[in-house]
């Protein structure tokens, strides 16, 4: 009797757990979800400023447009005026980036820094935490605010930068704490997303705080890490024509 | 008669004294740029061997990617190969952009890290010039995570001896990796050579997600005066025996064009490069200062010859009775020209070989000077110092050229003595 209770009890156990580990990927999901546009173009206005160690600083202004159901985008450079024109196009699995000193596109990789700041051209794109990760942990933890859910990530894939991440996820099913680690668990950069701003029925963070954990400077007991900001304004859903996903956009923007 | 005239040389010692000093002068000149230019050749064939993966690199590709899935295999072919080699050691290389050295929040770019077998490569390698640890300090335990930096590196970063550094570079598939690492050697480099990091090859292969027995290519270093380009052909035909292989790589030129004209092909492809096509193009830079160097000796050459005609003119005419005397006992004209030719070559070879010990002397001098703190020179020297390179070739070269300018400006007062009268030159006064 006592050994068919204890085989119940263990049953009972596993099926919580995966009902609960079901909840937790549909949780990651809907997380993906309300930042991904199926449904519409996105279009919006970002200013990022890398502030370094040693107080000096950069400032970065690109429109960016979204049509996440083709998986494309395109990022024009605004300013500095020195890489004015410069621009990202997204087709599918490839990107490129135009040059228009040079006139001409190179293959390239959106893992790679965006105008050298800790902000990576794959961050202009809506997350995919459910398909690209495994959840390896989850707890509840306070964050400010917001009572979340932690869920350590392990990446399925080799097509993400980060193999490893660790994400606070609010009530409201919105990312506002990410850490990323490198392939040996070395905290990469964190970063915090404050505040969102609601598009149609999906959100667009309003700011993004990014520290680098490898670039800092230490004065005293402090430490100044590297950091950028990124500012989102002027979101919209307002379609895009197609010509606006091509090459010749990035050439033609620039001879005008 | 080579005898005679050497004799007459010693003789009239005094005469010929200036015109010596020309040509010693002239010769030492000769040794000192042609040994600082194949010794500037030599110090960076020794620095880019170091670089480049030995003086013979055999590079496995798959599609347009470095890579030997199975070093070993590579190695037993060129150990099998019984070419006269006296290192042959895989080495992992990471040429990707996104490799940074991070210390104390500062960070730098390196053009590459090389992963070695310190077991096999450990000798060529502890020639680097160290100025703090060295390569014995990566072997053993204590050894693991070690890594080996410029001291450009090291002066950029602020790091010394035994500090803790981060590597941090970007996999195959692009995805981020770390790891901590202490600082176990410091080489002298200010030049391109040292924007490189040594580190133990399965450390490196582990950061770069590969498996331990993984390299890029198979550093290959050969037997002191071995012909390189020939033991590298040599070694093309072996792994022809086994592999697709591709044709020979002349340049740094051939090698891209080979690479791209790969793409798609996922077969294994081996390819052997020397160093010597590495370096083509700085060695067509040097050869162009080697020219220059013999261009502004001919100059100098024509105006030794000049002095040495005018010379031998108010010789030929100072002797005029001595050369009379000889006639009168017997002597035939051409003998007198053989004689006169006799003595310039032996005024020559005398003076040459002064001139070759005053080079030797010149050397001393010029290597006492530490030229360390000017940048452009690191390419050129070891240890700050500039190095030089007497091979039999060159000085016998040098030596021919001094023969022949100064036989050549001996000619004409020479034939002018040998036509003289010996009654008429028997009455000068």
């Amino acid at each position: 009797m006592k050994k068919r209770i204890i085989v119940a009890l263990l049953l009972i156990g596993v099926i919580c757990s995966v009902y609960a580990e079901t909840d937790y990927i549909k949780m990651l999901k809907e997380v993906d979800n309300l930042v991904t546009f199926k449904e519409s173009d996105l279009s919006a206005e970002y200013t990022i400023v890398k502030r370094d160690p040693d107080g000096s600083s950069s400032t970065t202004v690109a429109a960016m447009f979204r049509r996440d159901s083709e998986e494309k985008f395109v990022v024009l450079v605004l300013q500095p005026v020195a890489d004015k024109g410069k621009g990202y196009l997204k087709q599918g699995n490839n990107l490129w980036l135009y040059d228009p000193i040079g006139k001409g596109f190179t293959f390239t990789s959106a893992k790679e820094r965006f105008q050298n700041s800790s902000f990576r051209v794959s961050d202009f794109t809506g997350s995919n935490y459910s398909g690209n990760y495994d959840i390896k942990s989850v707890k509840q933890e306070k964050l400010g605010k917001f009572n979340c859910t932690v869920f350590d990530l392990e990446a399925n894939t080799k097509s993400v930068s980060f193999p490893k991440v660790k994400i606070w996820v609010s009530e409201d099913n919105l990312v506002r704490k990410l850490e990323d680690y490198s392939l040996s668990g070395q905290l990469m950069r964190t970063s915090a997303f404050p505040s969102y701003q609601k598009v149609g029925n999906r959100w667009v963070p309003a700011k993004i705080i990014i520290q680098d954990h490898l670039v800092f400077r230490k004065v005293g007991d402090k430490v100044e890490y590297e950091r950028t900001t990124v500012d989102i304004k002027n979101p919209s859903l307002n379609k895009q024509p197609d010509s606006l996903y091509t090459k010749e956009y990035l050439e033609r923007v620039n001879t005008k | 008669m080579f005898l005679f005239a050497l004799r007459n040389l010693f003789l009239q010692r005094k005469r010929y004294a200036l015109m010596a000093l020309a040509v010693a002068v002239g010769f030492m000149l000769i040794t000192v740029l042609t040994g600082l230019s194949y010794g500037a050749l030599e110090t960076i064939k020794t620095k880019a061997a170091r670089y480049f993966s030995g003086h013979i690199i055999v590079y496995g590709f798959e599609n347009t990617g470095m890579s030997i899935p199975d070093s070993k295999s590579y190695v037993k072919i060129i150990n099998h190969s019984r070419l006269p080699l006296r290192t042959v050691s895989p080495r992992s290389v990471y040429y990707g952009k996104e490799v940074r050295l991070f210390f104390g929040g500062n960070y730098i770019r390196l053009l590459r890290v090389i992963g070695a077998d310190f077991e096999t490569e450990g000798k060529e390698l502890s020639k680097l010039p160290f100025v703090e640890g060295g390569i014995e300090a990566l072997s053993g335990p204590d050894g693991k995570n070690g890594i080996i930096i410029s001291t450009e590196a090291a002066r950029l970063l602020g790091t010394r001896l035994g500090d803790d550094v981060i590597i941090y570079i970007k996999t195959e598939e692009g995805q981020y990796n770390t790891e901590n690492m202490v600082v176990k050697g410091i080489f002298d480099e200010t030049n391109i050579f040292g924007y490189a990091a040594y580190m133990n090859r399965e450390e490196l292969n582990i950061i770069m997600d590969k498996d331990p027995g993984w390299a890029t290519e198979i550093a290959v270093y050969a037997k002191e005066g071995s012909n390189i380009p020939l033991i590298t052909e040599r070694l093309r035909l072996e792994f022809a025996k086994t592999k697709d292989v591709f044709p020979p790589i002349h340049t740094r030129h051939d090698f891209s064009e080979y690479r791209s004209g790969n793409r798609g092909n996922d077969k294994e492809v081996a390819a052997v490069m020397s160093v010597n096509a590495q370096l083509e193009q700085l060695k067509s830079l040097l050869d162009a200062f080697l020219l220059c160097t013999y261009f502004v000796l001919f100059i100098f050459l024509v105006i030794v010859m000049i002095g040495i005609l005018n010379t031998y003119r108010v010789i030929v005419y100072e002797r005029t009775r001595e050369i009379g005397t000889m006639r009168a006992i017997g002597m035939q004209a051409s003998d007198v020209k053989r004689i006169f030719l006799y003595e310039a070559a032996a005024l020559a070879l005398v003076a040459s070989a002064f001139g070759f010990v005053l080079g030797l002397v010149t050397f001393h001098f010029v290597g006492l000077f530490d030229l360390s703190k000017v940048t452009a020179a690191g390419m050129f020297t070891e240890n700050g110092r500039l190095q030089y390179f007497i091979g039999f070739r060159s000085v016998a070269l040098n030596l021919f050229f001094m023969l022949v300018a100064v036989t050549a400006a001996a000619w004409r007062p020479a034939k002018k003595a040998s036509l003289m009268p010996p009654a008429q030159a028997l009455r000068k006064d």
